[in-house]
Formats: C-alpha cells, structure tokens, sequence
C-alpha cells in the first residue's frame, strides 16, 4: 500500500464527519473554544508563576538588613526643633490658595495676636495650656498640637514658629520659615489672588474678624462655559456611504461623491476582428442575423480601480445585427455560462471606433454620480 | 499546470460541457467552472469520479504528491496492508480523535486544503496545523497497526 491508496481510501470516511468538517461556522465554534480553553490554563499558569514570585520576593524583603535606628534631626546651636522631623504639624503637601475669600483683619486683632509669643516646639506639650493660646498672627499657621485648634489656620508657606529669629527650611514647599524674635506687628493683611507657591494665606479668626466675603460675580462664573464644543477637525469628514466589495481587491473610493460604480461584468472575445469591441447590453433575439464564427470570450467583474482579479474563459458565438454592419457592431451568444452571462440571451459588442448612433440603444451607459451632473 | 486547468482539459477533450460533467458529478454547472478557474477544488470523492470519468490516474488530476508522502508516512513499512482494510479502519480511526484534529486532518486529506487554507478558516497558525496533522498522522499509524494486527 502507498500514499495515494490511503489518500484515495479518505473517499470512503462518514457523511457525518464529512458535514462536520465541511460547516466552518461550526468548526470555528470549536476551535474558539479550544482558544479560550488553552488561554486560561495559560493564565492560571502565569497566575501561578506570579504568585510564586511575589511569595519568593516577599520573603526576600522580610529578610533582616541594615537599617539605621534614628533619623537624623536637624538642630540649631541652641537646641531648638528647626523643622526636619517626620513628626512636623501634618499639612498637606500642596500649598492652598484660596482666591475668593478675602477676610479683613482689623490692625486691633494683629496688634493682639504680634503680641503674644509662641513657645517652642520642644515646650508645647508641657507648657502652653489652651488659656494662653496666642491669637494667630496674618500670615501665620497656628500649631494646632500647642494651640489645640485645628480650624485656626490655613496652610502657608510662611509659618511663624518659635521665637529665636532663625530660619529654617520647610519640608513640603521649599519656602522659609521665619522665626522672628518677636513677633512683629502687622498692619492690615492682603490677600492676593495669584496663584503662586509663596502667596500667604490669611487666616480666619472667629473672635476678632469679621471676613469680608467677595463672591465670584455672575460675570466672573460666565466666563467659564457650560458647554465644550467639539472640535470641527474631529468630527468625521468622509463618511462612506457605498456599499464595499466583500473581496480584497482594494476599491478607490472617492470621498467627494454620493454613489459611484463598484464593479461591472464585462467580456471581450479573441477573435482578432472583434477583441476591441465593448460589451453592450442583451438584444432582442429577432435582431440576431447570421452567424459568423465560433470563438472564446474572457469575462469578469472589473472594480472602479479598474482592476479584474478574476478572468473567466467561456466559448461562445458571434452573430451579425439584423441591419447593422459588422464593423460597427455584432453579438455573442456564450455556451458556457459566465457568473453574470446567461447561454440563452444574445449580448451586444460595440466597435468603440466606430459611429455607435445606430447602436445606442445597445450601450451601456457609465453610471455618474449624483452630485457632479 | 493547475487541477483546474487539467480538468478543463480533459473535459474539452472528452467533448463535454460543463452542465454535462456537472450532471454526471451531480454538482452544479457552477461548481465545475469553480474548479476549472481555480476557485475551489473537488474532494478526493470527487476526484476519484472525475478520474473515472475521464479514465486516468488521480495523479493526472492533482498535484497528488505532496498529500501521498504526507500519508506515507502513517503507513507501517513491515505490515503489507490491504486497501480495502484501511477504508473500513478509517472512520472508525477518525471517530477516535478529538473534534478538533478531526477537522483539521479532514480538511486536509479530503478536502484537500492547504495549510495556509485550513490556518485561514479557522484562524489558527500554521504552525498549530502542522502539528496537529504530524501527531494524528502518528496516532493513525499507530491506530493502523493496532487494527491489523487484531
């Protein structure tokens, strides 16, 4: 037994498995459950792997190593906290800036508060009780681990801390902190509205303030629109409206123009006399004359790009029209069929070089567009 | 010269139309001019009609070659086989297999696609289909002796 034997005995296997292998639809089916089937073991494998290595790497990391047991802490000669510990007064990170709110503080109110002095860091918890808590200074962030009142104060870049005059660098923003031996007077605090790092805050004292509130003005919330309007340049400019060939052979779509041609049949015959001629539309059979030969024709769809990936060759016959010369025009009957050719009818071929006025009943027209006529 | 072409060929040869070849085949008129421009291509069932049609061999028709050494190989050299065994071994071999490698090895070998042909209809990497035939192949040999050797 050989290769083509066996080849030959597949001719003998079940309709059953035949039917099966021959529905694509089905088999697709099957196979994309197979897909999904393997990609999830291959998941839960890679799943696997994964949580294996975190385990290996979370082992790694619990691993005794070096680590120094205090940070370093930045002190001044006299001893004093300048700001460097973890520990600090929890602010957030990002400097706010109030725009809106402008509260007028009275000189009285300042004078009260430059006053007062704040203690140290390293005293605030065992020495400032909440009856001396000082009145917050303009432009200042009260402590609330020493004053006990959280609200008091906005953030700002400029803290006024304990008073030894020295300045310090402030973790989160960059800026100084300024630590004046006494706390100096103030006059009527400004609040500006531009959005910068070292624009200060003024704060709010309940006690003594009375805030001139500035709401935003109708104006100034009409400026911002409501409403985004789209991009024109993202808006869909060529819309195909056309119907598209379900094969590959690329069709140049013109953007500009509602209905195009997309495809037509289209034969020529070897015949040397006749293989320019065009084809033309079915005539009637009581105009076919005389036969004049046999012949083979190539037929096929030719796309707008005037591509023609597929050519048929059919046998046919030529025929005169009853009172029309040769030269001008003849017909064809096919014996084999075309895809878009019958065998019963009788097709009309145009001499293009010739006058076709006698024939224009038989023309196929080149269909235009609607928007170019 | 390409089995469409050879079909052509020994039709026009025969004197036969394509509706008369069609009728004898019990196919459509379309089908066979399919066939003769190359579009698709007739099962071994029908090839082995065709070949008996036209009286020649169904190397005359096809490129037989590649698809026989594929299927030499699932042949066992020290065994003599009948033919006539292997047409009854086969659905029944064929049965045994997964749904999968069925469609696959039946596509090849009686539809006679190519690789490329089956990896597109299916979506599936050449690779993966050439396996998947080497390993039935393999379980078809081993299936074959099996059965003979009962």
């Amino acid at each position: 037994m050989n290769g083509n034997e066996l080849l030959l005995a597949f001719a003998g296997i079940n309709e059953t498995q035949i039917a099966e292998a021959a529905d694509t639809a089905a088999a697709r089916q099957i196979f994309r459950r197979y897909k999904a089937r393997r990609n999830k073991t291959i998941g839960a494998a890679l799943r696997c792997a994964a949580v294996v290595l975190a385990a290996v790497g979370f082992v790694y990391r619990g691993m005794p190593k070096k680590v120094p047991a205090v940070l370093p802490i930045e002190t001044t000669d006299a001893g004093q906290f300048t700001g460097s510990r973890l520990d600090i007064v929890p602010t957030t990170t990002a400097p706010y800036v109030d725009t809106t709110i402008t509260p007028a503080v009275t000189p009285a109110a300042s004078d009260a508060a430059a006053s007062s002095t704040k203690p140290t860091k390293t005293e605030a918890s065992s020495s400032v009780p909440a009856a001396t808590e000082p009145a917050p200074v303009p432009g200042s962030r009260s402590n609330p681990e020493t004053t006990g009142n959280r609200n008091a104060g906005e953030l700002t870049n400029t803290q006024v801390l304990p008073t030894t005059g020295q300045t310090t660098t402030d973790r989160a923003a960059s800026s100084t902190q300024t630590m004046p031996t006494t706390v100096p007077p103030t006059t009527a605090p400004t609040t500006t509205q531009t959005p910068t790092a070292t624009v200060p805050m003024t704060t709010i004292n309940p006690t003594s303030v009375s805030p001139t509130v500035v709401l935003p003005t109708d104006k100034e919330t009409d400026a911002q629109p409501s409403v985004i309007v789209p991009d024109a340049s993202l808006l869909p400019t060529d819309i195909p409206t056309s119907e598209q060939p379900s094969s590959t052979v690329p069709v140049a779509v013109p953007s500009t123009t509602e209905a195009f041609l997309i495809k037509q049949y289209v034969y020529s015959v070897a015949a040397p006399e006749y293989a320019s001629y065009l084809s033309g539309k079915v005539i009637d059979g009581s105009r076919v004359g005389a036969k004049i030969g046999d012949t083979v024709a190539a037929a096929g769809w030719r796309f707008a790009d005037g591509s023609m990936p597929v050519v048929e060759t059919l046998r046919c016959e030529l025929f005169e029209i009853k009172g029309i010369d040769r030269a001008v025009a003849v017909c064809v009957r096919f014996i084999d069929k075309g895809e878009a050719l019958t065998t019963d009818h009788y097709y009309a071929l145009c001499n293009p070089n010739a006058g076709l006025s006698s024939v224009s009943e038989f023309l196929i027209p080149t269909t235009l567009p609607n928007n170019e006529e | 010269m390409q089995t469409g072409q050879k079909i052509q060929a020994l039709r026009i040869k025969a004197d036969m139309t394509q509706e008369q070849l069609a009728e004898r085949l019990f196919v459509s008129r379309e089908l066979v001019s399919k066939w003769e421009l190359g579009q698709r291509r007739p099962n071994v069932r029908l090839l082995k009609e065709l070949a008996g049609i036209f009286g020649v061999e169904i190397d005359e028709l096809i490129d037989a070659e590649l698809f026989s050494s594929e299927l030499a190989s699932c042949i066992p050299s020290e065994m003599q086989i009948d033919p006539a065994q292997i047409i009854k071994i086969l659905p029944s071999f064929l049965d045994t297999l997964s749904e999968r490698d069925r469609i696959v090895f039946v596509r090849r070998y009686y539809f006679l696609e190519d690789i490329a042909e089956i990896g597109d209809a299916f979506d599936l990497k050449d690779n993966f289909i050439r396996a998947v035939l080497a390993r039935t192949r393999k379980k078809l040999k081993r299936y074959i002796k099996e059965e003979v050797w009962k």
